[in-house]
């Protein structure tokens, strides 16, 4: 049965033609919000572009028909943007990783065949180097991607079914140790259909396909092959909406419009990115005017960026805080003891206290409200001391008699040190709690622990920060916790989870049944509680009065497309 | 003068390798760089084949000789993290923290000379005691608070300096400030108890009773006699000044070395690490190397033993 796009279902929009939108703009861009209503007011059906001619007018409605989101600039009008970051890549290599600060700059250069827009909270797959796609009548397990017609990289080689190919089999190779292979382990063949058209074979029928595809970068095969990947990362080119014009590792990048790119072209006619590493440096930069946007707003900053009259953005990440419980032995086997310390940590003050009031609740999930594979009858465990201290005396704990360590990383998740501490506390107020330690493992020593490698072994509570990016679905996270799974290690197996798991992978993403499958696996790992729900962390940005546009999505990257100085 | 230079350079010779052997034990103690390079989702396949690809899969020592090998002939290897030789990444940054360091340095002793001196000559003013309290307070506030401070001044309220990087003229001011500050109040303080200790001596009160004038007594003899032994504590501060200069470059963002090896550290990039120690201990040599020709020049003694 043939499955037409998602974006079908979810994305209907309007633009102006680009002279039309040329007159509107201007109004639009002094007053953003009033405009929204008015060009609102209809949106037809956009077929598969939402930037046209470089000019943006983006309707965006939701399945029930309203508008979510509105988006106007005109190309090149954005001026220069500078954005102070924390870190960027040490290379502009494009199959390393998916995860921000990469992201930006993957996204930024290179296109996949498919996009993820995020703008909404809601993933909805967009169209990149694919116009379109669809599972083989029939054949679940086989996906068939038309490719962009009429387009070519910036050295004349033509985006292309052989380019898609090239460059999957680049990622899937082995020895070319792409750090994007993981993402890519279920593809069995590839095939050029006709000079525009691939077909992808899965091992098993496999939804989040298209979704995974958003972020691998399709490169210029022929180019790509000459200079080897080494070579090509050192000036690499795209058919993204900006090309890289300088690059300084650990300083600076410089990003211009790209005159290749497959589908648009951005307001800021400049991005720079300069790396300021340290926090309060990179907050002092913003309010000495040095840079326009900050990344990675240190929450016990924001009242005084606040106060200063800066944009604050936060949104809370596709991210989880959870604390991987050591279901092995000892008193950690009992799952009223695991269940116990759920209950006895109160989530929302880690929100308040420590967070500055920005995040949400997990619960009892590996992925935040919006996602697919969102449970909405699975929820937190509620903050419930007594409740804790009973089930800890019908597992037989005596009092003051568990003596628990929690090992936590330092500056990798947002307050993470913080938050360890806080959470120790509120265990060690368990009657039969008599210490917790917490060990606080520096990143490359924490990175040991989590692969099962080196001298530390994993202790009774492991704090993890379980990113649901690039898929922004459930299953890949919740299949961490299936049996024999390789980095788990924690001792948890049930079957039951298992079954439900395996049957969830094999359906659609926007199937029901699907959705119960997920809902019932959750239900399980709630109640057998081998993980301490914690936190969706949030991630927090700010910029000058002056910026235009300024938003980040739910993944956590700032709109670079949108952005624009006034 | 040919045994001072050919002792100095067995002596580089010997530190280099002494460095480059305790560190090539250490980083490889501290874990192994596949991970760090792999990422959070990668597949222990995928690990294995970095190890390999990075020849980490063998034996300890066959690493160690192909390290010293590679010693020999100044290659380092290819950073993990920047796909890019080490060396020259090393080089490449190398002129902004010499940069920052010879400014903060001459800074140090251009505002500390005087101070000391002053604070020995008006040693029981109020102006003098006034020096003395500054350079305590110089001493006990580390670097990178005071750098923050200087950002929140000078950047933040009044917006005469740039806050980080290195693009314009101006960017060295505060970095340099920061980095000097420990530096300028210790010998601020070293600079008044030694000259206190010469102005007791003989020749001062030879020199007053034939008419000289202070300002004669003091720069022509006394600076110059104190001059020996501010020599070598400053040839021992040099180490630590280029370990206080990658702290001040983390805070300004300023693109030295320092900002490397504080990444080299983390994503325990072998080949980048090996290269930035090499080249910093490599500077550190020359530099006391300087420091000992210095010494022939200023001190007549030392010559006249040499030749």
């Amino acid at each position: 049965m043939t499955r037409h796009m998602e974006i079908k279902n979810k994305f209907l929009g309007v633009f102006l033609s680009s002279c039309l939108a040329a007159s509107v703009l201007g109004a639009f861009n002094a007053a953003p919000s009033s405009a929204a209503s008015t060009a609102g007011a209809k949106c037809p059906t956009l077929k598969v572009q939402d930037y046209v001619d470089g000019n943006a007018l983006i309707c965006a409605t939701n399945s029930s028909g309203a508008k979510v989101w509105t988006k106007y600039f005109t190309s090149g009008t954005g001026g220069t943007v500078t954005i102070g970051i924390g870190a960027l890549p040490a290379t502009l290599e494009a199959y390393a990783a998916s995860a921000p600060p990469r992201s930006y700059v993957v996204a930024a250069i290179y296109s996949g065949l498919t996009r993820v827009d995020l703008s909404t909270g809601t993933p909805i797959l967009m169209p990149n180097a694919a116009d379109s796609w669809a599972q083989e009548k029939g054949r679940p397990d086989v996906w068939v991607f038309n490719i962009i017609k009429g387009k070519e990289f910036p050295n004349g080689e033509p985006m292309d079914a052989a380019a898609v190919k090239a460059s999957l089999d680049f990622v899937m190779n082995p020895k070319n140790n792409a750090g994007l292979r993981a993402k890519v382990l279920d593809i069995t063949k590839i095939e050029v259909a006709s000079e525009y058209q691939v077909k992808i074979t899965t091992s098993a029928p496999r939804y989040l396909l298209p979704r995974t595809l958003s972020t691998i970068p399709i490169l210029p095969p022929k180019l790509f092959a000459e200079q080897g990947a080494t070579t090509f990362w050192k000036t690499p080119i795209g058919t993204g909406p900006f090309k890289a014009t300088s690059f300084t590792p650990g300083v600076q990048l410089t990003l211009e419009a790209n005159p290749y790119s497959l589908r648009v072209k951005p307001s800021a006619t400049k991005i720079i990115f300069k790396v300021i590493p340290e926090d309060s440096s990179r907050m002092a930069a913003l309010r000495s005017g040095g840079v326009d946007v900050v990344t990675k707003v240190p929450t016990d900053s924001i009242s005084i960026l606040k106060s200063a009259n800066f944009d604050i953005k936060a949104i809370v990440e596709p991210a989880t805080y959870i604390m991987s419980l050591m279901a092995k032995t000892g008193a950690l086997s009992d799952k009223r003891v695991r269940q116990a310390l759920n209950y006895a940590v109160n989530k929302e003050a880690l929100i308040d206290g420590i967070n500055g009031g920005l995040g949400e609740v997990a619960q009892a999930q590996l992925i935040p409200k919006g996602l697919t594979g969102f449970c909405n009858s699975v929820t937190a465990y509620p903050f419930d001391l007594d409740k804790a201290n009973d089930l800890m005396k019908a597992a037989g704990i005596a009092k003051k008699s568990l003596n628990l360590t929690f090992q936590s990383s330092t500056a990798y998740i947002t307050n993470d040190v913080l938050m360890a501490q806080a959470i120790s506390q509120m265990l060690e107020k368990l009657d039969a709690v008599n210490s917790v330690k917490v060990e606080v493992l520096e990143f490359s020593k924490y990175l040991d622990v989590y692969y099962l490698r080196g001298a530390i072994p994993r202790k009774d509570l492991f704090a993890w920060r379980m990113s649901s990016s690039p898929d922004l679905d459930a299953l890949v996270q919740m299949e961490r916790y299936t049996t024999g799974y390789p980095t788990s290690n924690i001792g948890y197996s049930n079957r039951n989870y298992d079954v439900a798991i395996n049957a969830a992978a094999a359906l659609d993403v926007k199937s029901t049944a699907r959705t119960a499958r997920l809902c019932k696996a959750a239900s399980i790992l709630k109640e057998d509680a081998p993980i301490l729900w914690g936190i969706h962390t949030p991630d927090i940005w700010a910029g000058n009065k002056a910026l235009e546009r300024l938003t980040v999505d739910a993944g956590g990257n700032i709109d670079l497309v949108s952005v624009g100085n006034k | 003068m040919v045994r001072i230079l050919g002792s100095r350079l067995l002596q580089l010779i010997l530190v280099v390798i002494g460095i480059g052997t305790l560190l090539f034990f250490l980083v490889r103690v501290s874990g192994d760089p596949a991970l760090a390079i792999a990422g959070a989702d990668a597949t222990v396949e995928n690990i294995a084949s970095i190890r390999q690809s990075l020849g980490l899969d063998r034996s300890i020592l066959e690493q160690y000789i192909s390290f010293l090998q590679n010693l020999c002939t100044l290659n380092f290897g290819e950073s993990y993290t920047y796909l890019l030789p080490a060396m020259p990444l090393i080089l490449a940054a190398l002129p902004n923290t010499l940069y920052l360091s010879f400014v903060a340095f001459l800074l140090a002793i251009v505002i500390a000379v005087p101070a000391g001196i002053y604070a020995a000559v008006k040693r029981n003013s109020f102006s003098g005691r006034a020096v003395m309290s500054m350079s305590m307070l110089g001493q006990s506030i580390p670097p990178f608070v005071i750098g923050i401070f200087l950002i929140l001044v000078f950047s933040v309220w009044l917006r005469w300096l740039p806050s980080f990087g290195n693009e314009a003229g101006l960017s060295i001011v505060m970095p340099s400030l920061a980095l000097s500050a420990v530096l300028m109040a210790r010998y601020t303080r070293l600079i008044r108890a030694y000259f206190l200790e010469e102005l007791n001596r003989g020749y001062v009160r030879t020199g007053k009773s034939l008419g000289f004038t202070n300002t004669r007594i003091w720069f022509k003899h006394v600076l110059r006699n104190i001059s020996v032994p501010m020599l070598s504590l400053i040839g021992i501060d040099l180490g630590k000044f280029v370990g206080g200069a990658v702290i001040v470059e983390a805070v300004f963002a300023w693109p030295g070395i320092g900002s490397l090896m504080i990444n080299a550290v983390k994503a325990r990039d072998y080949p980048l690490l090996e290269a930035g120690v090499f080249a910093i201990a490599v500077m550190v040599v020359l530099l006391n190397l300087i420091v000992d020709l210095l010494y022939l020049y200023i001190d007549p003694r030392i010559r006249a033993k040499v030749n």
